[in-house]
């Protein structure tokens, strides 16, 4: 019933909400090799999210998020899936 | 050769302004390269150093601008009768991230088909204000001997809201619970408490809820004015749902936003809720004709959303999550923090700049960071 009421209006189309892609687990090593980084160190992205319910992300996994910004172009960061 | 510039993180914007330029005044290809060299340059050159405090220069952006905002606080502006809060209150609710926003709002995008006509507009406008039943009633009266409410209803009310006898029945049906809701012939509705033990006192509470009870339109919007903004319609609305409205087939879901960032990031997910963040910061600022330049409110937005909730710059947002518990006793209720953290036995590192001010040591900021990465072991001083 729930979910039905949120299937309404597509989220993705929203100005607000930028590009996700999900990152296969192959690129992952070479994304956190180019920042030098661990999956702890990168922003967080609840499952309780409307995204993370929208694309169905388990914890673990890291999204590419490409949004429009006022001072450079396109802005691309990541987000790791986190529960809770 | 554009491309080769943009790969090496020159931002495009920058690029193609530059191109653009250089084209107008007739640059040859040589001197493009040239300038645009000078630009990556340049554009380098204007990279932070590590150990810059950021942080520090946003509260200094903001904080100057701020005491001018606080001499025209409290004013009330918007259009007609519709009033939001502005100025330096807005700016503290807004990074306090609370959940209850003093005058929420919502702009109302419509789908073009109903963008077009007065009437069209006026006629979602309705469809959108939350409707309640005594709108629609002109009187409620008590029947003391029969323990029921009987109330007339609104005619020309009803004909304005686009409202059926037969849909306020059905509201009230699943409206009120434990009541029975009958219409007698001469147009009455009668509202009956159906529990066995009938007394006054019911009657007079099932009349007050029913005053309340909720006909038709978004719950939550509690008035709506329809607006010119270029050539097109846009609803004002005063009370925020954005799930609500976005529902709706008339509205244009991709445009329509509402001024409480908890519900964007509910409905729409954490980033728009970033976005959401800057656009009303900004709108603030430019409001009380302040610049400030829109990289530190989108650090303040990022800082703001990096745990994937929206959390505030209060003591239980994203202060009380500080790893050191000095610099969280620093800021606001020190006894507490401190307390806490000698019953737990917590280490503090020391490893951030309030701490070691508080014991007089040298910060790792700027020129005191170095000494993090370079190994001192055989150097001489």
């Amino acid at each position: 019933m729930v979910e039905k009421k949120e299937a309404a209006f597509n989220i993705f189309k929203h100005n607000l909400v930028p590009k996700y892609t999900k990152l296969k687990p192959e690129e992952l090593n070479g994304l956190f090799q180019q920042y030098n980084i661990s999956p702890k160190q990168l922003p967080k992205l609840c499952m309780k999210d409307p995204v993370a319910k929208e694309l169905e992300l388990q914890p673990g996994d890291v999204v590419k998020i490409i949004s429009k910004s006022q001072t450079v172009k396109e802005r691309v960061f990541y987000r790791v899936v986190i529960s809770g | 050769m554009i491309d080769e510039y943009i790969n090496r993180g020159v931002p495009e914007p920058l690029v193609r302004g530059l191109v653009k330029e250089a084209e107008d005044v007739k640059l040859t290809k040589a001197e493009i390269k040239k300038a645009l060299d000078r630009l990556e340059n340049e554009y380098k050159d204007a990279y932070i150093s590590p150990g810059e405090a950021i942080g520090v220069i946003t509260a200094e952006s903001f904080g100057e601008p701020g005491t001018q905002m606080t001499l025209n606080t409290f004013h009330f502006a918007g259009v007609a009768e519709l009033n939001v809060t502005l100025g330096l209150p807005r700016l503290i609710e807004l990074f306090d991230a609370r959940s209850n926003v003093s005058t929420p709002a919502m702009e109302i995008y419509l789908d073009k088909a109903y963008t077009k006509e007065n009437k069209d507009v006026k006629k979602v406008a309705s469809l959108i204000k939350e409707t309640k039943f005594r709108e629609v009633a002109s009187e409620f009266v008590i029947n003391v001997l029969k323990l029921q409410v009987e109330v007339t209803l609104n005619k020309k009310n009803m004909a304005d809201l686009h409202i059926t006898e037969a849909k306020i029945l059905e509201a009230l049906q699943s409206g009120l619970k434990g009541v029975v809701v009958k219409q007698s012939k001469d147009g009455i509705i009668v509202l009956k408490p159906s529990s066995v033990e009938e007394d006054l006192k019911e009657v007079y509470k099932l009349r007050e809820k029913a005053k309340e009870c909720f006909i038709k339109g978004v719950k939550k919007i509690s008035y709506v004015i329809p607006i010119k903004i270029g050539n097109e319609f846009v609803i004002l609305a005063s009370g925020s749902n954005l799930a609500g409205v976005l529902s709706l087939k008339e509205v244009d879901a991709t445009r329509t936003i509402t001024n409480n960032i908890h519900e964007t990031a509910e409905v729409l997910g954490i980033d728009a809720a970033r976005e959401a963040i800057i656009y009303e910061a900004e709108k603030v600022i430019k409001n009380q004709g302040l610049d400030i330049d829109v990289r530190h409110i989108m650090f303040i937005a990022d800082l703001m959303t990096n745990t994937g909730k929206v959390k505030g710059i209060t003591r239980s947002g994203i202060t009380g999550e500080k790893e050191s518990v000095l610099a969280r006793a620093s800021f606001e209720t020190p006894i507490k923090h401190i307390i806490n953290a000698a019953l737990v036995g917590e280490i503090d590192p020391l490893d951030s700049v309030i701490e070691n001010v508080i014991v007089n040591q040298p910060i790792p900021l700027g020129t005191g960071l170095p000494s993090l990465v370079a190994k001192m072991k055989n150097a001489r001083i």
